[in-house]
């Protein structure tokens, strides 16, 4: 270390604590050259290189530069310009170093109290920096949005963002060569305060070869924030943990394929025999003939003609048949055999709710992409739109579950409803046509009767007869439940819907059963806002997630919470159960999804949702595929096994809040959103046990015109249940006020059912028409109303609901008034 | 409609841009900070209810640091920096809570997640699963205080 260097620096601090008397003595006893000191006093805050101890170091760096705030802005300034100056092939990768430095830059400056300066800095910098790979980014648009608001040095122990970037390490992917050009810049024109950032601030991760030019694949998407990468070096560890997605052994669906297959088996085996006796009868009367001679041989060749050609018919469709059969239990054993035993102690399901499970599978409708798309039935409810903050249908669809923001649920029994409209309309129907006496003249009427002055407030004995049953029985209709201290945020049903699940901002879960319509406990454990709940597919498990970063596993039994999910950087927003209940997905707000072991409570599986947080998550229904839909409108779906992403859903233009897969082969995604738009989305089949074992049946049945029938047969009787089921669902739909306007589901409606119908004859035909996964199939908008909820029935019912809500204000404004 | 929300105040003396000329100046300070933060759109009861806001946390710690000023012995009505910092951390512990550090919450975790998942008992059979009586809702939460009654009839003699 030169001393001319540590002269200078101390002739500094004692000119910054204003000891001029000792400066002079200081000055002539170093014998400091006048016309060096000037020349050093020149170069302000530049420190000369010091090789003696890092704490040496860094006190005499403060030093120097709390001097001078404008130290840090020159550095920067200068680094931004070599950045820019380098070679093109480097440019991008030292680009990138530009942006951690810079958080840092400004939040130095800060705790020097040079705020203006660094406000400066940031207005010059904050375009420049917003921009990655060519596009704005709005991770980096809202962490400078965030750094703006820190502006004195109290706000870094207070602020969160300041807080985390102060005590956090940001990484860099950068190529060995460029991190060698930086460290010889950073050295050679001696930018100490830039590198004592980096030194503390950044790590960076080397990989040999090129500089990488494509931002995307240089994971500038991802990482374009500066607090992305923290659980970076572990989440490599995370995502190659074992897991098994298989779904449970000795399910309802296994089972009734089981039986569905041996009946098939029986079917056609009773179809060969009879076709054989047919063929023997046949041969025994052609040999009748035969034996009675040659008079009738004429008619008799044609006869043993035809005997042979039913023999052999009859020997090729037993091939046919058998070769099916084997086919289809080849494919069930191979499906059956990647289930797995569940590791958590389940309660087995009681034969009323496995009965009512078998006869949704019955019903169930096949939905397959072009052609096949589901009835669909949309709940608006009134007088909610600021109110309404969550929904959710029973299994069995004959409730519908509200939540509002005044903390009170309310219970909506679907048919009741219908029903009451129905009587209320034929009424006001009577009265039109004039059957009925107007109910003014009867009010007159009865009030001369009684010799009162007519206030109009009596109503006559018939009507208040209807009153009275009015009342009773909308005690029934529409129930509202009332337990919670604050907004409701999120309800489920449990699998035999007799228990419903609340989470709300009082930071309790409730449970309230439905048919006694009371709240029976209320579990406390989360002390902040609870925003997510869901219940077990299998049990009596629930799962809920909150604002206190955790999700927690709850037995209905227990009052206490089972296990805690703790890893997640912020809010657990949104949770999700897998098919077979071992694992469960959360969405938080630190951007990322994480599938966790219910057992253990350890994290298996963690999964960066881009540049937005996620707001809802759905399973596939063979447990492979989870998709996770943002509030920037776009829906990744992600391959569990390899926590990769499989595709990116554009299409929504804000927040989606709700999505789910189709019952059993998951081909298709619905999504609702902000945007008050309903999507379809295409996606690739899963591997489902009933489907697999009618596309083989029915390829075979395709060769075979009698067993088409029965194929066709049963493929229409399927139909005709869901068309059934559809009529149900449009006049469920036309209970609600909102079913006039929601015209475009009414036609979903008419064309699904036109559609399952033709599913007989695909069936019929054998092939099934391949389709393009992940792509955006049809959008259903309504004229105002946000989705909120969105599901599948179990028979493959597509289910939605939001606030009804009038038009936005900018189309009101028009002078016509056009509506 | 900001017009006619802050009709009611005295209109602000300073000529703030066109419109903000008939908004009292902590509104139009509010408004900025709005903007600021990158609030681009926003209804105008928001400014209201951040003012009320405003002014119930400031009084509030101003009267908290107003008593721990007495408390030290100053003079009534003065309050120096020290007070009104106290005032802030005590206000910021209690109303602002903050979520509880990583670390708590990791060690909790680990404790809860190390006990076995409990079976479920058979007895219940088909039933409603539903928590112990004592967590349970529907339970009646009072009773009657068996021995004072008993003691006042005592007292009052029985004949």
């Amino acid at each position: 270390m030169k001393e001319k260097d540590i002269d200078f620096l101390i002739l500094q601090y004692l000119k910054k604590k204003g000891y001029s008397h000792a400066e002079q003595v200081f000055r002539v006893q170093s014998n400091l050259d006048q016309a060096v000191a000037e020349e050093l006093t020149g170069k302000q805050g530049q420190s000369h290189s010091l090789d003696t101890d890092a704490g040496l170091q860094d006190l005499l760096f403060c030093v120097a530069a709390e001097a001078n705030p404008q130290a840090y802005v020159d550095s920067f300034d200068q680094l931004a310009a070599w950045a820019d100056s380098s070679l093109d092939l480097y440019r991008m990768e030292l680009q990138r170093v530009l942006y951690p430095v810079f958080v840092h830059v400004y939040l130095q400056l800060v705790q020097y109290g040079a705020s203006h300066v660094a406000a400066d800095l940031l207005k010059q910098y904050r375009r420049r920096l917003v921009e990655v790979g060519g596009r704005q980014s709005s991770i980096r648009a809202q962490e400078l949005n965030e750094l703006q608001a820190v502006a004195v040095a109290q706000h870094l122990d207070a602020h969160p963002f300041a807080k985390a970037a102060r005590s956090s390490r940001s990484t860099l992917l950068l190529s060995a060569y460029s991190f060698e050009l930086l460290m010889h810049y950073l050295q050679g024109r001696k930018q100490w305060l830039l590198l004592s950032i980096l030194n503390s601030h950044v790590r960076f991760e080397l990989h040999e070869g090129l500089p990488l030019l494509d931002a995307a694949a240089a994971g500038d998407d991802e990482g374009a924030g500066l607090l992305q990468g923290q659980a970076g070096h572990d989440v490599g560890a995370i995502n190659t943990t074992p897991l098994d997605l298989g779904l449970l052994r000795d399910g309802t669906e296994d089972a009734y394929a089981t039986q569905k297959l041996q009946e098939e088996e029986e079917r056609l085996a009773k179809q060969t025999a009879g076709a054989s006796a047919a063929a023997a009868a046949a041969a025994a009367e052609d040999g009748f003939t035969e034996a009675f001679g040659n008079d009738m041989l004429e008619d008799g060749a044609p006869l043993s003609a035809a005997a042979q050609q039913a023999s052999a018919a009859a020997k090729r469709l037993k091939a046919v048949r058998d070769k099916a059969l084997a086919a289809a239990k080849a494919k069930q054993k191979e499906i059956l055999e990647s289930r797995r035993m569940p590791m958590i102690p389940l309660l087995p399901a009681h034969e009323k709710l496995k009965k009512s499970q078998r006869d949704d599978l019955e019903a169930r409708v096949q939905l397959h992409p072009p052609d096949n798309l589901p009835s669909a039935a949309f709940f608006s409810i009134l007088n909610s739109q600021q109110t309404l903050t969550s929904m959710t249908v029973s299994p069995d669809t004959k409730l519908v579950a509200a939540g509002f923001s005044d903390s009170s649920l309310r219970l909506y029994h679907l048919a009741l409803l219908g029903k009451q409209r129905g009587k209320l309309g034929e009424r006001a129907e009577k009265r039109a046509a004039g059957l009925l006496p107007q109910a003014g003249a009867k009010r007159a009427r009865g009030a001369a009767h009684r010799g009162e002055a007519g206030d109009g407030m009596d109503v006559d004995a018939e009507e208040e007869e209807l009153l009275e049953e009015l009342e009773d029985l909308s005690n029934q209709q529409t129930m509202c439940l009332v337990g919670h201290s604050g907004t409701v945020n999120a309800l489920s049903f449990s699998v035999d819907q007799q228990l419903l699940f609340s989470a709300s901002s009082d930071s309790t879960v409730r449970l309230w059963s439905t048919e006694l319509r009371k709240g029976l406990a209320a579990y406390r454990g989360h002390v902040y806002p609870v925003w997510d709940v869901a219940a077990c597919p299998h049990g009596s498990y629930l799962v809920s997630g909150g604002s206190d970063r955790t999700a927690r596993l709850w037995s209905t039994e227990h009052a206490r919470p089972l296990r805690i999910y703790a890893g997640h950087q912020s809010d657990v927003d949104s949770v999700a159960w897998h098919p077979n209940s071992q694992y469960i997905a959360t969405g938080s707000s630190d951007r990322t999804v994480r599938l966790w072991d219910v057992g253990t409570g350890a994290c298996v599986r963690l999964m960066s949702a881009q540049s937005a947080c996620p707001t809802c998550l759905a399973f596939s229904p063979d447990g492979r595929q989870l998709a996770a839909g943002t509030e920037d409108g776009s829906v990744s779906v992600y391959d569990l096994g390899s926590a990769r992403r499989m595709a990116l859903l554009e299409g929504h233009t804000g927040p989606v809040w709700s999505a789910a897969y189709s019952r059993g082969s998951g081909s298709l995604l619905a999504t609702g959103g902000a945007d008050r738009t309903l999507r379809l989305f295409s996606m690739p089949a899963c591997d489902n046990i009933l489907d697999a074992i009618n596309q083989e049946l029915a390829a075979a049945a395709a060769g075979d015109p009698a067993g088409a029938d029965a194929a066709a047969g049963g493929g229409a009787s399927g139909a005709g249940r869901a068309s059934g089921t559809g009529i149900a669902a449009g006049a469920a739909a036309a209970g609600t006020r909102g079913a006039a306007q929601h015209a475009g589901a009414g036609t979903a409606g008419v064309g699904a059912a036109g559609g399952s119908a033709a599913a007989g004859s695909h069936h019929a035909g054998g092939a099934v028409p391949q389709y393009q996964p992940y792509q955006l199939l049809r959008t259903f908008t309504t004229q105002a109303t946000p989705v909120i909820h969105v599901g599948f029935s179990p028979r493959n019912l597509l289910l939605a609901g939001g606030p009804w809500s009038l038009q936005p204000p900018s189309r009101q404004a028009r002078p016509g008034g056009g509506q | 409609m900001a017009a006619n929300a802050a009709a009611g105040t005295a209109p602000s003396s300073s000529s703030a841009a066109g419109r903000h000329t008939d908004l009292p100046s902590d509104a139009v300070a509010v408004r900025n900070i709005l903007k600021t933060m990158g609030v681009e759109q926003h209804e105008p009861r928001v400014v209201n209810m951040l003012l009320d806001f405003v002014y119930s946390y400031v009084s509030g710690v101003l009267s908290d640091a107003a008593a721990y000023a007495e408390q030290v012995g100053r003079p009534a009505g003065e309050v120096e920096n020290e007070d009104v910092v106290l005032a802030v951390q005590t206000r910021a512990q209690l109303s602002f809570v903050p979520q509880p550090p990583v670390e708590l919450v990791r060690s909790l975790a680990d404790q809860v997640n190390n006990r076995r998942l409990p079976e479920f008992d058979p007895r219940a059979g088909f039933g409603l699963r539903v928590p112990p009586d004592e967590h349970l809702l529907v339970q009646p939460n009072w009773r009657i205080n068996v021995a004072a009654h008993q003691q006042g009839h005592a007292q009052r003699g029985t004949h």
